[in-house]
């Protein structure tokens, strides 16, 4: 949480490391764990489909169609991950374009 | 990610299923007129069982009451099939009664190519199946798109 900005503060320095300092930032929530945990399940995955194409590559897999649909899996979750970028980075673009 | 993953699951499941079928067909239609198995006399038509398999255990599908239950299929066992062999009079044959009757396979090579149009139709369909909620995961993954 970002302590209230007293009155008449815009006066004084405006220190944003105290703020930093001060505002509650929980780890385990938020958006960027999220995105961590997201990360990792996407690259889990490309592990996955690595290894699905491996051992198809080197005959131990009898199923073929399970290493394509690791992959595909593995695409979607990607092709996601890329989109969750896109729309951060969009946001971030956005705030930088503000005008005061 | 889950949940729009199971109907790939499900659909992975059924290729495979599939794949163990015409297998079987395969070798139905291979041994055909074998006469000799480890178990002794002809060889015996086989078919596969299938067994629908929930994807979830039946309290996770409580805890999310709305959750459908769905069912992977796995083949359970592979059997012969019982009918009598097929007796046919060839005198000259190493495997012959002292009758001079033959046990062939209970196998009909029309039959199985029969199942085998409907293995490979079924595998087709999962196919699609899997190329359809594919093609609707990317038309969702469009909606962010500029």
């Amino acid at each position: 949480m970002i302590p209230s900005i007293e009155k008449n503060s815009f006066s004084k320095p405006f220190d944003i490391q105290k703020v930093w300092a001060e505002s509650e930032v929980d780890e385990t929530k938020g958006f960027a764990s999220a995105l961590k945990n997201n990360l990792a399940e996407l690259n889990t995955m490309l592990q996955q489909s690595d290894a699905a194409q491996e051992n198809v590559a080197i005959g131990k897999s009898e199923n073929l169609h399970e290493a394509m649909i690791t992959t595909e899996k593995a695409e979607v979750s990607l092709k996601y991950a890329l989109q969750i970028r896109n729309k951060a980075l969009e946001a971030y673009h956005e705030i930088l374009r503000m005008q005061f | 990610m889950a949940d729009f993953f199971d109907s790939l699951d499900i659909s992975a499941s059924a290729l495979s299923a599939e794949r163990i079928r015409m297998n079987t067909i395969s070798s139905n239609l291979a041994n055909a007129q074998t006469t000799r198995t480890p178990e002794g006399g002809p060889y015996r038509r086989k078919d596969p069982i299938f067994e629908a398999d929930p994807v979830r255990e039946f309290s996770q599908v409580l805890q999310g009451k709305l959750d459908v239950p769905m069912h992977k299929v796995k083949v359970v066992d592979i059997v012969s099939d019982t009918k009598a062999p097929k007796m046919v009079y060839n005198p000259d044959h190493a495997d012959a009664n002292p009758e001079g009757f033959v046990a062939l396979p209970n196998v009909n090579t029309m039959e199985e190519m029969v199942n085998l149009i409907t293995a490979s139709r079924t595998y087709e369909a999962n196919v699609t199946a899997i190329t359809v909620s594919k093609n609707l995961m990317n038309r969702a993954l469009d909606i962010g798109r500029k």
